[in-house]
């Protein structure tokens, strides 16, 4: 139904003005009635039927203006103005009939002793009143085009930006990559031929095997060494930087103290080019993730199963979901046509985030649930955590770029990570949401399943 | 005799690695300890207090996975047992709004930005130790070398 602002006697009117068999029209559907600023000084009523009203229509991209049935008035502003233009296109949905007046009534005066204007004065504002509807309906419209066009702008900056970054540090770091390696190369070389097999050992140890103890247990065998092997400290240090058990300690000799103050030299050399490597590797890594949120890869795309790209995420995830209880509820079977790593990366990126807020808290009962349910056509994966949850002032800021709400516990990401995800849902024409209180803390993202095996 | 320890925070192990090799040198007379996590360094504070050692220097790391270097500082600078540490905090994210948080609430001596210069670095902890040893009174004499020469004159002429 159409909503009425003002008291319409539309009974009154009919009867009295569109009751001429002579001014009748029939219209099939599909046929126009008025073109947009064609002239018209008819006034027409809708006895039976469906019109709409379209502007632009000559453009191929019409917009709904109105809609118009049984009992409406149509061309109330072609007739009354001055113009008689009509403002839009106006063309029947089914087959409809109408009545109408033209231009020789307006100056009738009925009995009542008011005159015809005044009898559609009602008619009149109520057309006002729609015109104004419309207006706000195209100005809501304009707006969220723009908001979608200004998002669109920006990821497209950002991603010529990231892909250019990617493409300049790749090189960068592809050189500090291969160089290092070419130079441990040359340095292992040159300690192979050291005399001693020592040197070499213990080179290969750091260049292979970096700092295989932790600080802590570093401080343990430390200890243990000062007490059992009554090392003085400083090489007990070092045999524990080194990594050394017992067996290489009793490799060193019966001056095992003389020894490692010479080798451990050749351990440091190695694990400097062990650590460079290391970086080089977080680097790219960083690197990568940088570029994700730029190039969407859509060459690789395949019939993907929705549950099953979610346990994959689980199980990349195992180390930091020890500890917390997971409970995982996957509806089988749902498929849509994705890159499986890029929707892989979309669990581990919110299952890790979920880990990340849990673990910051030192939490009881930590606890994420996983589920994956069918809605119609749309998969919907509800990711929740039981955490501290997102501050507010933060929340409508997530999916931008450069927040992280990880201030505690970021440990590689940059805070890209909520963007590439959005990149990736966006790409898949999906949804992500995300709604947060103390305790809960769900990330829904909703995906249409348009591929059916 | 007395023991003075520099603490470094950091949860990366190369860079752990590459921070404590910048201050090797310091280990002529300093004892130098590094920690992986906010936790471990506080078990550590612990026991090197009830050695009746100190804890000169705190170097950490910002950001960390459980609490960060940031929490791990005020709670350091709330414990009366440390309130002679000195507080040196290594950051790779050093916007301006967290760096003014992080030395209002956690009273941090100096910062520094990653990637470090090592002569900046160990200008800082030669600085900040001596103030610590002239702070409390520890005969300077032997650490001398590995302290910053202005502080040193300065707090001899003042205490001359």
């Amino acid at each position: 139904m159409k909503e009425t602002l003002v008291q319409v006697n539309t009974e009154w009117l009919r009867t009295t003005y569109f009751s001429d068999p002579a001014r009748r029209i029939r219209l099939q559907a599909g046929e126009i009635l008025l073109y947009e600023n064609q002239h018209n000084e008819r006034l027409f009523f809708v006895i039976e039927g469906t019109l709409h009203g379209y502007l632009g229509y000559e453009t191929g991209e019409p917009f709904e203006a109105f809609r118009s049935g049984q009992n409406h008035f149509l061309g109330v502003y072609s007739y009354f103005s001055r113009t008689h233009k009509s403002y839009s296109t106006v063309i029947a949905q089914t087959d409809c009939e109408l009545a109408y007046i033209d231009g020789d009534q307006a100056d009738t005066i009925e009995e009542d002793g008011m005159g015809f204007a005044e009898h559609f004065l009602p008619v009149v504002v109520e057309e006002i009143y729609m015109r104004q509807l419309l207006t706000q309906r195209m100005t809501i419209q304009n707006q969220k085009t723009t908001r979608k066009l200004f998002h669109a702008e920006k990821m497209a900056t950002l991603g010529q930006l990231a892909a250019g970054l990617a493409h300049e540090l790749n090189n960068a770091v592809g050189v500090i990559t291969r160089q290092g390696q070419q130079l441990a190369a040359w340095a292992e070389d040159i300690v192979r031929n050291d005399d001693d097999s020592g040197a070499l050992y213990l080179f290969q140890k750091g260049l292979q095997q970096g700092s295989s103890l932790s600080t802590v247990d570093q401080r343990r065998r430390r200890r243990d060494l000062e007490d059992r092997f009554d090392l003085p400290a400083a090489v007990a240090r070092q045999a524990a930087a080194a990594g050394l058990d017992d067996a290489d300690l009793a490799a060193l000799g019966k001056d095992p103290a003389e020894k490692l103050a010479r080798f451990f030299p050749y351990f440091e050399a190695g694990l400097a080019f062990h650590d460079l490597n290391a970086a080089a590797v977080h680097a790219s890594q960083v690197v990568r993730s940088v570029k994700e949120l730029g190039v969407a890869n859509h060459s690789l795309r395949i019939a993907t199963d929705v549950a099953e790209t979610i346990r994959q995420a689980a199980m990349l995830l195992k180390d930091p979901l020890k500890g917390i209880a997971l409970d995982m509820q996957l509806t089988p079977g749902m498929t849509l046509e994705a890159n499986p790593g890029e929707l892989v990366q979309v669990w581990v990126n919110l299952i890790k985030n979920a880990c990340e807020a849990l673990h910051g808290q030192g939490r009881r009962n930590p606890a994420i649930a996983v589920g994956a349910v069918r809605e119609g056509d749309t998969a919907r994966i509800a990711i929740s955590d039981n955490g501290p949850g997102i501050p507010p002032d933060l929340l409508p800021h997530i999916f931008q770029p450069d927040v992280t709400t990880k201030v505690e516990g970021l440990s590689f990401g940059l805070g890209l990570g909520l963007s590439i995800l959005q990149k990736i849902v966006d790409n898949l024409r999906g949804k992500v949401e995300v709604s947060s209180r103390p305790g809960a803390t769900v990330f829904t993202v909703k995906l249409p399943l348009n591929y059916e095996l | 005799m007395e023991k003075i320890f520099i603490i470094c925070v950091e949860d990366q192990r190369e860079v752990l690695n590459a921070v404590l090799k910048d201050l090797e040198s310091f280990e002529a007379v300093f004892f130098l300890e590094g920690c992986e996590s906010a936790d471990e360094a506080e078990e550590l504070l612990d026991e090197i207090d009830a050695g009746g050692n100190y804890i000169g220097l705190l170097i950490c790391d910002h950001i960390m996975p459980g609490k960060s270097g940031i929490e791990l500082l005020i709670e350091v600078n709330r414990d009366p047992r440390f309130s002679y540490t000195k507080k040196l905090l290594l950051t790779g994210l050093a916007t301006h709004q967290d760096t003014i948080n992080a030395i209002n609430s956690a009273a941090i001596d100096r910062y520094i930005e990653k990637p470090w210069n090592v002569d900046a670095l160990q200008a800082q902890v030669r600085t900040l130790l001596a103030q610590f040893i002239f702070d409390q009174g520890i005969a300077y004499e032997k650490y001398l070398p590995y302290l910053d020469q202005g502080v040193v004159l300065e707090r001899v002429r003042k205490g001359g």
